[in-house]
């Protein structure tokens, strides 16, 4: 006879603990206010110390700014103008529609909107619309291509357990759903647990770049809220802050 | 003893004919249901090819049949006949004519409706909306304001005259100029605690937002040089069943309006939190927007506690069930309250 043991799991499992956190990404620099507008933040398992080699390396990593990586790649001024105006602040032509005056007014798009007037069948508008479809590599996807292989390289063992992006009204954006460990070694309870907040690739506002890590205690019971600060003194926050290289040209700043 | 094992046996193997005749008919019968020429499938595995062996992009006659350069046909017979030579010459009408044209004859040279809408549940797509995001997403300046910093939600920020445009989700999805088919989204880790109420609500079509179903959207950059190019099909049409029906939109709040005055002057990733880090569309497998997004708020914080109170007394009183019906209509409401709503504190 064949005696087969079941063991019938329990149905009394404790529910997991999940928490959330606001990041409001909104700061006064050198006395105006600035929005971090559609930027991307990563949470991270562990405060300060726990994620030192991450933070070190924050603050010792040379990136290329965005500036500097269209000069390099010898974009035309007003490229480089089209990128950066009053009203967009773009880091690659896929920011934003290419209009009729912008194909006039930028030596690229001008040379990729006549490849694909010949491509696409004399159809001016769809040689417009898909305009960068003929575009150089670099200068369609390099920027991008560089930012996602520096954050990959930034958190190599650190691990992000989630990212989210920042809204453009209010430069605010939640991690939800935060699985929570609310043991510690000991096996003791405890309130919240400890989290590391980044944006990892530095945010080039005015002259300068800025990186934030930021500690936060995550619980079950209350949503946590993080404001971003651009004081380098900002309690439990590393906010490395350097000048940008100087890479956009004299001609650029007077075609704005 | 021994006459209980030879029955024992007996019985065996009686049972073992009676899988052996069962699988045969199963086998036998699944064979005549074997697809007929005229039915087409992705999925056999001599039409597991690479796509542009068949289909080329663009087609043609892309001029005559749209805007921009597209697939606009089905492929020439040349991708048909290295393997179905013969069956172009069965009888007077060819079954397998009827694939792409509307009659099979010899002569009927009328083809069917490209692409065939109901073939379109051999796949199912791919997009990740996390790199999208950060690719085109539109960075407009923000303009500097005197407002007071870091007020705890219930924002309701001063919009100048001119609608924003929120460019890099409005790319895709705008607001349809007809009601879309809609059905309310299965709850899966709920049970509905009572039959729901009578429903009259009904929403119109600004309450929802439509999604690509052309090539359109895609193409303007992913047409030649942006991987995934137009003739990598297969990167974004994944040749497995669809996760979702592409026609009909599934909701659980279907009380939400897209166009109220304080919902369409706010960014989409302001309530649709999770997309900017979803990486695969079927990864989405619960409400893109978390109830936070308007519980934190001034606006509906209140609301919802109400409800959530109403709910919990009704069962304390063990009255009638009280049925959500602030978001939900009564189909949704009347389920149990599911755990992501406990965030409303």
């Amino acid at each position: 006879m064949l005696v087969c043991v079941l063991e019938i799991p329990s149905f009394s499992q404790e529910l997991p603990s999940l928490g959330s956190v606001r990041v409001i990404g909104q700061t006064r620099i050198t006395g105006e206010k600035v929005v971090l507008d559609r930027k991307r933040f990563y949470l991270m398992r562990g405060g300060l110390e726990e994620n030192e080699k991450l933070v070190e390396r924050l603050k010792t990593t040379e990136i290329i700014s965005r500036d500097c990586f269209y000069a390099n790649l010898k974009a035309s001024p007003q490229f480089r103008c089209w990128l950066k105006t009053e009203e967009f602040n773009c880091e690659s032509p896929y920011c934003r529609e290419i209009t009729t005056e912008d194909v006039n007014g930028v030596p690229e798009f001008l040379l990729a909107f006549r490849k694909s007037l010949r491509q696409y069948g004399g159809k001016s508008e769809i040689a417009r619309l898909w305009l960068t479809t003929n575009l150089p590599f670099d200068l369609r996807e390099g920027f991008y291509r560089q930012q996602k292989s520096m954050t990959i390289s930034l958190l190599r063992d650190a691990g992000a357990i989630q990212t989210i992006m920042t809204d453009s009204i209010l430069g605010s954006a939640y991690f939800v759903d935060i699985s929570l460990n609310l043991e510690d070694a000991d096996g003791k309870k405890r309130k919240t647990e400890t989290f590391l907040i980044s944006n990892l690739l530095p945010l080039e506002i005015g002259e300068k770049s800025y990186v934030w890590a930021c500690e936060i205690e995550i619980g079950a019971d209350k949503q946590a809220t993080l404001n971003l600060q651009a004081a380098e003194k900002t309690k439990k926050c590393v906010v490395v802050t350097k000048d940008l290289p100087k890479c956009r040209t004299e001609s650029c700043e007077k075609s704005k | 003893m021994t006459f209980r094992i030879t029955n024992f046996v007996k019985l065996f193997f009686v049972g073992a004919m009676v899988l052996i005749c069962v699988n045969f008919i199963f086998v036998h019968v699944s064979a005549q249901k074997k697809r007929t020429l005229a039915e087409f499938s992705h999925s056999e595995k001599a039409h597991k090819q690479s796509c542009n062996s068949c289909h080329k992009v663009p087609s043609r006659n892309w001029r005559a049949a749209g805007d921009y350069p597209n697939i606009t046909d089905y492929p020439d017979h040349a991708s048909c006949v290295g393997c179905h030579r013969q069956d172009f010459f069965v009888g007077n009408r060819p079954q397998i004519c009827t694939v792409c044209h509307v009659e099979a004859a010899p002569r009927g040279k009328a083809r069917l409706r490209f692409p065939m809408r109901a073939g379109s549940t051999e796949f199912t797509l791919n997009f990740p909306h996390s790199i999208h995001q950060d690719v085109i997403a539109e960075n407009q300046q923000s303009e500097s304001s005197d407002t007071a910093l870091f007020v705890r939600a219930g924002f309701r920020p001063e919009m100048d005259d001119k609608d924003p445009k929120f460019n890099s989700c409005s790319i895709c999805h705008q607001t349809p100029t007809n009601l879309p088919e809609f059905t309310m989204r299965n709850p899966i880790q709920t049970e509905a605690l009572s039959q729901p109420a009578a429903e009259t609500f009904m929403p119109t079509a600004q309450f929802f937002k439509n999604s690509p179903n052309s090539h359109a959207s895609c193409f303007s950059c992913h047409f030649q040089g942006q991987k995934p190019i137009a003739t990598d099909c297969a990167s974004c049409h994944l040749l497995t069943s669809s996760h979702f029906d592409p026609s009909t939109i599934s909701r659980y709040s279907l009380k939400f309006d897209h166009e109220y005055k304080d919902h369409n002057n706010k960014d989409c990733v302001t309530c649709h939190i999770r997309i900017t880090q979803n990486s695969d569309l079927k990864l989405l497998v619960g409400a893109d927007v978390p109830i936070l997004t308007c519980s934190s708020s001034s606006c509906h914080g209140d609301d919802l506690k109400t409800e959530m109170t109403k709910r919990t007394q009704s069962l304390t009183a063990k009255e009638n069930i009280f049925q959500c019906n602030y978001c939900h209509t009564s189909a949704i409401g009347s389920f149990q309250i599911p755990l992501t709503h406990q965030a409303i504190k």
